[in-house]
């Protein structure tokens, strides 16, 4: 299926959910046991800010537009 | 001898009056020498796409233990966005959500930046404001940059903004504090803490802010672009404790014509 990841088509399996798409690309999974969470990343889903702790249960679908973002130098 | 209290914002207790941004830097290196010499302990961040390509990190080289993040919505022109990186940077600023840290290494904190214009970048204070009431109601605590507008700084504080942030000029602009008077007119109002966010070039600069009587002052460009950042930060942070000390002090009123500094009387050939 397709979804737009930063704003740009990107192609994942049916059923994928967050941490799968993370892992995609390429950041460190959350450790689903502790509930650590990359640091500094955060995940949005269709303009709404998906919790750490809800990664693995919220799955994706067709079309569905998502966010993800880190700290970078700002003024 | 007048003794300084130390800022505080939302009831936390900050070690500095200086807060610095962490943008424009040649290299991570002077980054973290120039955040040291400044002796900040609050640095802004901004929040953006993931960059897959990126080798380092941010985050790498900055000491969490030592300096506070404050992530801002910089680059933000309507207050919906600007309300969607505040909550990123939020769920991005928590670092451990176990139960014995995960409260501390929470921050609700959150420099509130909603720009109405590309080329001035002055702030839409409409949105601003909207923004800072849902905010508010959301449990960030909001400092929020601001027009030197003592008018907007009211409504700001009055929308529950922990801290009110006039420019002193133009993002960038190096060009100082080009309205004092109204930065005084804020402050004579203020029930929360004023800081100049925006505009210093210079160690004058933030002397002159902090000798106004404005609570703290918020720089980047000033330190990053400086030929030599490290020893501007330095430079920056002595102007900040120089400008509070003569605030502090209460300097001497202005006058027309000269006062003599010795005495006119036994002067000889009289």
């Amino acid at each position: 299926m397709r979804i737009f990841l930063n704003g740009e088509p990107f192609d994942c399996e049916a059923g994928a959910n967050c941490v799968t798409l993370l892992a995609r690309m390429g950041l460190v999974p959350p450790d689903l046991e502790t509930g650590q969470v990359p640091a500094g990343v955060a995940l949005e889903l269709n303009r709404k800010v998906v919790p750490a702790r809800k990664l693995a249960e919220q799955r994706l679908s067709e079309g569905d537009r998502v966010e993800v973002v880190s700290f970078v130098g700002g003024g | 001898m007048v003794t300084d209290k130390p800022l505080v914002i939302a009831g936390v207790e900050l070690g500095s009056r200086l807060i610095l941004g962490t943008g424009k830097y040649a290299d991570f290196a002077t980054m973290e020498a120039a955040l040291a010499a400044s002796g900040t302990d609050m640095v802004t961040v901004a929040v953006r796409r993931v960059d897959l390509s990126a080798k380092e990190s941010l985050l790498t080289h900055i000491d969490r233990k030592r300096y506070r993040l404050l992530p801002n919505t910089a680059g933000c022109y309507t207050a919906e966005d600007a309300l969607r990186i505040a909550r990123l940077g939020r769920e991005a600023g928590v670092f451990s959500n176990t139960a014995a840290d995960g409260a501390a290494a929470r921050s609700d904190w959150v420099k509130l930046e909603v720009i109405g214009d590309t080329r001035t970048l002055f702030p839409d204070a409409q949105a601003t404001l909207e923004a800072t009431r849902t905010l508010v109601g959301e449990g960030f605590v909001v400092l929020a940059y601001t027009n030197d507008d003592p008018v907007m700084a009211k409504r700001l504080e009055e929308a529950g903004a922990a801290a009110v942030m006039p420019l002193g000029s133009p993002i960038g602009s190096g060009r100082g504090i080009l309205n004092p008077t109204n930065i005084q007119i804020i402050l004579e109002n203020a029930k929360v803490p004023i800081i100049v966010d925006a505009g210093v070039g210079t160690a004058s600069d933030v002397a002159v802010a902090m000798e106004l009587g404005v609570d703290g002052v918020l720089l980047n460009t000033g330190v990053a672009q400086a030929k030599d950042p490290v020893l501007m930060a330095e430079a920056m942070k002595h102007a900040c404790m120089a400008g509070r000390k003569a605030f502090l002090a209460g300097r001497i009123p202005k006058k027309l014509h000269a006062a003599a500094s010795s005495p006119q009387e036994g002067r000889i050939g009289g």
